[in-house]
């Protein structure tokens, strides 16, 4: 008997003893399974400046896992190693929700990274670990690129602080193209959690030819203003050739300064350029006096001059979580 | 066919639509899940637990 998956738009029909296009989701005798469950195939103790997430907690550290699979085939995917490997062809560690949380004590990590592949896919370990977390007083953190039927997400974003979500481009032809996917429920997926109350950045990798036109990023960033907000902080991250894309150059520095500069004439107050040295493009600036409030160096923060979550020179609130 | 014998093949055949129909349309149509069961065993190899304090090459 065939099962269909609803957790994410892609809807599987998976015939007996299949999986989805996630690799991780499975037909086990007329029943969905998921095989990933306690089995991350990647932990590490990472800065929370690396998700990126700049406004949340900063100079903390995140514990950080995934299991393989992924619900998009990026052709630029950056991790591909494992979000485009089966389960049957990758080591894992036995890791169920309970060790995660002693491990993120015991590592002196102040909340739980769900990232690295797509913690949509393992959807109920990230759900039965972020409850766990939450009763331990450990902050959830997801690294997504928002793929997901409305109902499990919103039931996700109960026990979740802070997001990450990758908008990869602003046409639903990229998405297609490049992605394997939709736009429109990413778009859903990010309104629902700027609705939610969790803590919420957006980052953009930006390639070459294929989303690196000032007119689309001029379009992304019109739509994260007016629908997230100016004070959502917005990363452009520099690409690398990668996986099936290994023809493309990297992405110049001058184009993602292009995009910050954009950005900001469109009223975005918080942009930041990441996988490149930018002394500016890395730095926290009060949106109102433009006085410097965070200064980074790579994932270090070198002085953080932030009160109570606001400015020291004008008193500006400044959107994150500080403490 | 008397009209009385008629009448009856009508309501045999709308019984065994509202009958069977729900279950032939299970046979046909997928059953759907939002959520899946865990699986306890991993269809890969386990590994043990090292090198988790560094920090990941992966991005993210």
């Amino acid at each position: 008997m065939t099962v269909q998956c609803e957790l994410c738009p892609k809807a599987c029909v998976i015939g007996p003893g299949k999986s989805g296009d996630c690799r991780v989701r499975i037909n086990l005798d007329g029943v969905l399974r998921t095989v990933v469950y306690s089995y991350p195939c990647t932990m590490h103790v990472d800065p929370i400046e690396k998700k990126p997430l700049f406004h949340f907690l900063p100079s903390t550290a995140a514990f950080s896992l995934a299991t393989v699979g992924c619900n998009l085939h990026c052709k630029n995917c950056q991790n591909w190693e494992i979000s485009q490997s089966n389960p049957e062809d990758t080591p894992a560690f036995f890791c169920p929700p309970e060790t995660v949380v002693e491990l993120t004590k015991n590592n002196q990590c102040t909340s739980i990274a769900y990232t690295y592949s797509e913690p949509i896919i393992y959807y109920e370990y990230t759900l039965d670990t972020s409850k766990l977390a939450r009763q331990a007083g450990i902050k959830n953190v997801l690294v997504s690129a928002g793929y997901i039927n409305q109902e499990p997400w919103k039931k996700l974003l109960q026990y979740t602080d802070a997001a990450t979500i990758d908008i990869k481009g602003i046409t639903e032809e990229f998405y297609r193209d490049v992605c394997s996917a939709t736009l429109k429920p990413v778009q859903d997926a990010l309104v629902t959690a700027k609705a939610s109350g969790i803590h919420l950045e957006v980052s953009n990798l930006v390639i070459p030819t294929l989303n690196d036109k000032p007119d689309d990023i001029r379009k992304l960033v019109i739509w994260i203003r007016d629908n997230l907000g100016s004070e959502t902080p917005l990363h452009f991250l520099r690409f690398f050739p990668m996986h099936q894309m290994t023809r493309l150059a990297p992405t110049s520095p001058e184009t993602l300064n292009l995009a910050r500069e954009i950005s900001t004439a469109e009223g975005m107050k918080f942009v930041y350029i990441g996988n490149v040295t930018s002394k500016e493009g890395q730095n926290t600036y009060c949106p109102k006096c433009k006085k410097l409030l965070i200064e980074r160096s790579g994932y270090v923060i070198v002085q953080n001059r932030i009160k109570a979550g606001s400015c020291p020179d004008c008193s500006e609130k400044i959107y994150g979580v500080w403490k | 066919m008397t009209r009385r014998k008629f009448i009856e093949s009508i309501f045999k055949f709308g019984a065994a639509v509202i009958i069977g129909g729900p279950w032939a349309a299970k046979k046909v149509l997928p059953e759907k899940f939002i959520y899946a069961i865990k699986l306890d065993k991993y269809p890969g190899t386990i590994k043990p637990l090292s090198d988790i304090t560094k920090i990941g090459k992966w991005r993210g």
